[in-house]
C-alpha cells in the first residue's frame, strides 16, 4: 500500500505545480495550434476536404442521368459533400456568396444521347479559389461520363461485329432493348466500383491531426520525467532520507515513483487527446479503446525511460540536461518536430530507436482508421523498451542505494 | 540500556567521518550530542536512523542490532531531520497523512493523531493551507509532527530549531521536554550549547569525528574546574598578544574571533585586571568585558581551544 500512497502524493504534487502544469498541458496545446496551423501545407499533398455543398440541374429525366444524381446524393459521398438542386440562372450568384462551390448540369437528353454514341457533355461550374473541392466534383463526373462513353462504344463494336458476322438486322433489332439494358446496368455497376473506391481511399492526416499525435507522444516523456525526477529532489530536500527512515525499500520506492509517474502520464494524455478533439476538432480514429490501449503503451514506455533517466542523474542539473538532451533527440529524430514520412532513409531508420516513432505511428494508424491489431507489433515495440528501461532503471537505484 | 552505539565508524573514501564512538541512552532521558559543524552529529543520527550503512560497529536499541533488524527499529523510531524535509504545495494536513501512512498507520488512527499532533503543535486552524506559507518556525514544527504521529519510542531530532525565531524555539523546546515526560527516548543534536543545556540530562560532545567527552551537564563543566570564560571585545588586538595572555596565571585557553577575545580562565574575577592590563599596555582600546559561569561552550573550548559555533 505505501508505494500507492507514495505515487498518489507524487501525482498530487505534480498536478499542483504550475510549472509543471504548463509545460505538460499549456505548451503542447499552443505548440499543436501554432505547428497545425504554419505546416498545414506540408500535409496537402493529400488534403482531407472539409465538407462542401454541390448545386446539381437535371434536364433530363433518363436513366443515365438520374443514376448520376443518385450517386452524387448516395450515401458513399454524403461525408464529402451535400448535394442540392438548383436552378441553372442561380449558379453564378450561389458560386458567388460560397453557397455552393461547384454546381453540375446535366443537359437534356443525355440518356439517348449517351446510348447512341452520340456527343453530349454534362458541364461543372466551379469557384475558382476552391480548386479542390471543384477538382472532386470534376473527378466523378468525369469518371462516370467516360464509364458512360466506354460502355456504349463497346456496345456499339458488339453491335458492328455481329453484323458484320452476318447476323441478320431484323434479330439485331429486336435485341436492341436488351442491350440497352445491360448497357444502363454496365453504367451502374461502374458507377458503384466509382463509389467504392472513393470511399476506400486512404484516410490522408492534416496537420492538426499529426502535431497532436506528435506533441501527446513527446510531452508524455516531459510528464513522466516530473513525477520520477521528483527522486532527485527528494533527495536534495532530505524527504527521501525521511522516506528512507520510515522503512521504505529502494525497489519500493522505484515501484511507487513509477506508478506515480504512470498515472501522471495517463491523466496528462487524456487530457490532451480529449481536448485536441473537443477543441482542434481532431479525430482520434473510429476506436475510442484502441486509442486508450495505444496511450497505455506509450505512456509505460515514457514513465519508464524516466524511471532509467532519474537513475543516471544525480543532481537537478544533469536531470534537466539529461532530459532536454534524451527527449528533445527522441522527438526530433522520432517525428515529434517534422513528421516521419519526409525524412532521410538513415533518419527513418534510427527513428526505429525512439519512443516518439512507435507511439506516432501506433497513433495515425488508429486515426487512419486501422483497426487495433494492425498496431499490434508497435505496441509489442513499445512495452519491450519500457520494460528494458524500468529494469535497468531499477537496477541502477538498487545498486546505489546504501543500507536501506 | 534502550540504545546503545558501539564503536560505531563511517568512512567516506579516506576521510573518517565518525571514528569509533560509544555512547548509550536510557529509556526516558533526553541524550544531546553537541559539536560544532562537521563534527559526525549527523553521520552518527543517520547511522542510528538507518540511512547509511554503518563502516563498522553496530547500533542496538532494544537489544536488536539495526544492521540485522533494519525494519522493525525503523518502526520504533521517528527522524526529524535537519531539513523541513516536507512537500510545499501540499498541506499540512496532507504532509501528515502521506508521513503517517509511511509508518503505515491506518486511517482511523492516523485522522485522531493528525488532530492530537496539530494541537500539540499549535498549527490546528492552519493546517489546511500550503506549507510553502508558513513560517520558518511554523515549517519547523510540522517538520517535528511528521516523525510523532505514530508515537515512536525514540525521536531522533537533527538539529531542529536551525534558523527560526526565538519564539518558535522556545515552543519547540518545550514540546520536546513534554514529549519527554510523556515517555519518549529523544536523541537531540545541535550546536547551541544553551539549547542542549536546557533540555538534556546526558551529552556527549563530538569533534571531528569523535566523542571528547560526556556525561551529565554538571559533570562536564566539572572537567573546567572553576574556570570563568572571559569575552573581551577590543580593537586593535594583534596576533603576539594571545601569547602573553597565555602565560598568566590560571588561563587555560585564547581564543579569537575577530574582535572577540574568549579566555578560559580559573578564578576569572581574580584575573580580571591582569588581562585587562595586557590589552591596555599593548595599545589596544577595550570596548567590553563579559565574566561568565562555566558553561559547555567553555567545555568544548577548553578541550579543543576552538568555539563550538563555528
Amino acid at each position: 500500500m505505501k508505494v500507492l500512497y507514495l505515487a498518489l502524493k507524487d501525482f498530487k504534487v505534480t498536478f499542483k505545480d504550475k510549472k509543471a502544469l504548463l509545460i505538460m498541458l499549456v505548451m503542447p496545446i499552443i505548440l499543436i495550434l501554432i505547428l497545425g496551423f504554419s505546416l498545414e501545407p506540408m500535409f496537402r499533398q493529400n488534403p482531407r476536404v472539409a465538407k462542401f455543398n454541390v448545386g446539381m440541374i437535371s434536364y433530363d429525366r433518363g436513366i443515365l442521368a438520374q443514376n448520376l444524381v443518385d450517386i452524387m446524393k448516395g450515401q458513399e459521398l454524403s461525408e464529402l459533400m451535400d448535394v442540392y438542386e438548383i436552378k441553372e440562372e442561380d449558379i453564378r450568384q450561389l458560386i458567388k456568396d460560397g453557397s455552393i462551390t461547384a454546381a453540375v448540369v446535366i443537359p437534356r437528353y443525355f440518356t439517348d444521347k449517351a446510348i447512341k454514341g452520340e456527343d453530349v457533355s454534362i458541364r461543372v461550374y466551379g469557384h475558382p479559389a476552391k480548386q479542390v473541392s471543384g477538382g472532386i466534383v470534376n473527378g466523378i463526373v468525369d469518371s462516370y461520363a467516360t464509364g458512360v462513353s466506354c460502355v456504349a462504344v463497346a456496345i456499339d463494336n458488339v453491335i458492328e461485329t455481329l453484323m458484320g458476322f452476318g447476323m441478320e438486322h431484323q434479330v439485331l433489332g429486336s435485341k436492341t432493348g436488351q442491350i440497352q439494358d445491360r448497357l444502363v446496368a454496365a453504367v451502374e455497376q461502374a458507377g458503384r466500383v466509382f463509389t467504392e473506391s472513393t470511399q476506400q481511399s486512404p484516410r490522408w492526416i492534416t496537420g492538426f491531426e499529426y502535431y497532436s499525435v506528435a506533441m501527446v507522444a513527446m510531452f508524455i516523456l516531459f510528464g513522466a520525467m516530473f513525477s520520477v525526477f521528483s527522486i532527485i529532489e527528494e533527495r536534495q530536500d532530505r524527504t527521501l532520507a525521511r522516506l528512507f527512515s520510515t522503512g521504505m525499500g529502494s525497489i519500493s520506492l522505484t515501484v511507487g515513483k513509477f506508478i506515480g509517474s504512470y498515472v501522471t502520464c495517463l491523466v496528462q494524455a487524456a487530457i490532451l487527446i480529449v481536448f485536441t478533439n473537443w477543441v482542434y476538432g481532431v479525430s482520434w480514429g473510429p476506436s475510442p479503446w484502441a486509442v486508450v490501449i495505444a496511450t497505455l503503451a506509450a505512456c509505460f514506455a515514457a514513465s519508464s525511460f524516466a524511471v532509467f533517466i532519474a537513475s543516471v542523474s544525480r543532481t537537478p542539473k544533469s536531470a534537466d540536461a539529461l532530459q532536454m538532451l534524451t527527449i528533445q533527440g527522441m522527438s526530433l529524430l522520432g517525428g515529434s518536430m517534422l513528421p516521419l514520412y519526409i525524412m532521410p532513409d538513415i533518419l527513418k531508420s534510427i527513428s526505429r530507436f525512439t519512443i516518439n516513432n512507435w507511439a506516432i505511428r501506433s497513433y495515425l494508424s488508429l486515426i487512419t482508421g486501422n483497426p487495433l491489431r494492425d498496431i499490434s507489433q508497435h505496441l509489442a515495440i513499445l512495452l519491450a523498451i519500457g520494460g528494458a528501461f524500468l529494469v535497468l532503471g531499477s537496477w541502477v537505484i538498487s545498486a546505489g542505494s546504501d543500507g536501506r | 540500556m534502550f540504545l546503545e552505539v558501539k564503536d560505531l565508524k563511517k568512512v567516506y573514501k579516506r576521510q573518517r567521518a565518525v571514528d569509533g564512538i560509544d555512547f548509550s541512552l536510557k529509556e526516558g532521558e533526553i541524550f544531546g550530542l553537541l559539536g560544532p559543524n562537521g563534527a559526525g552529529k549527523s553521520t552518527t543520527i543517520s547511522m542510528i536512523a538507518g540511512l547509511i550503512k554503518p563502516t563498522d560497529g553496530d547500533i542496538i536499541v532494544e537489544g536488536r542490532s539495526i544492521l540485522k533488524s533494519p525494519k522493525e527499529i525503523k518502526r520504533m523510531m521517528g527522524l526529524v531531520p535537519q531539513e523541513i524535509a516536507l512537500y510545499p504545495t501540499l498541506s499540512a494536513r496532507e504532509n501528515l497523512k502521506f508521513w503517517g501512512r509511511m509508518y503505515g498507520m491506518d486511517s482511523i488512527r492516523l485522522k485522531e493523531r493528525i488532530d492530537e499532533v496539530l494541537r500539540i503543535l499549535g498549527l490546528t486552524e492552519r493546517a489546511d493551507h500550503r506549507i510553502d506559507t508558513y513560517s520558518g518556525g511554523m515549517k519547523r514544527r510540522i517538520n517535528i509532527g511528521a516523525a510523532l504521529l505514530h508515537q515512536p519510542k525514540l525521536l531522533i531530532m537533527d538539529e531542529p530549531t536551525v534558523g527560526i525565531d526565538p519564539q518558535s524555539r522556545k515552543h519547540i523546546l518545550d514540546m520536546v521536554l513534554d514529549l519527554n515526560r510523556q515517555g519518549m527516548t529523544i536523541l537531540y543534536t545541535s550546536h547551541y550549547m544553551e539549547e542542549v543545556e536546557y533540555l538534556c540530562h546526558r551529552v556527549a560532545i563530538m569533534d571531528r569525528g569523535s566523542i571528547i567527552a560526556s556525561g551529565t551537564k554538571e559533570e562536564l563543566k566539572a572537567m573546567v574546574g572553576n574556570a570563568h570564560k572571559v569575552v573581551v571585545e577590543a580593537d586593535n588586538f594583534r596576533q603576539y598578544m594571545v601569547d602573553t595572555l597565555r602565560v598568566l596565571e590560571g588561563v587555560q585557553q585564547v581564543m579569537v574571533e575577530k574582535q572577540s577575545i574568549t579566555i578560559l580562565v580559573k578564578d576569572g574575577r581574580k584575573r580580571l585586571a591582569d588581562i585587562i592590563k595586557v590589552f591596555n599596555d599593548d595599545g589596544c582600546k577595550v570596548n567590553s568585558v563579559s565574566i561568565k559561569e562555566p558553561d559547555l561552550e567553555g567545555v568544548f573550548l577548553h578541550l579543543t581551544g576552538r568555539a563550538l559555533r563555528n
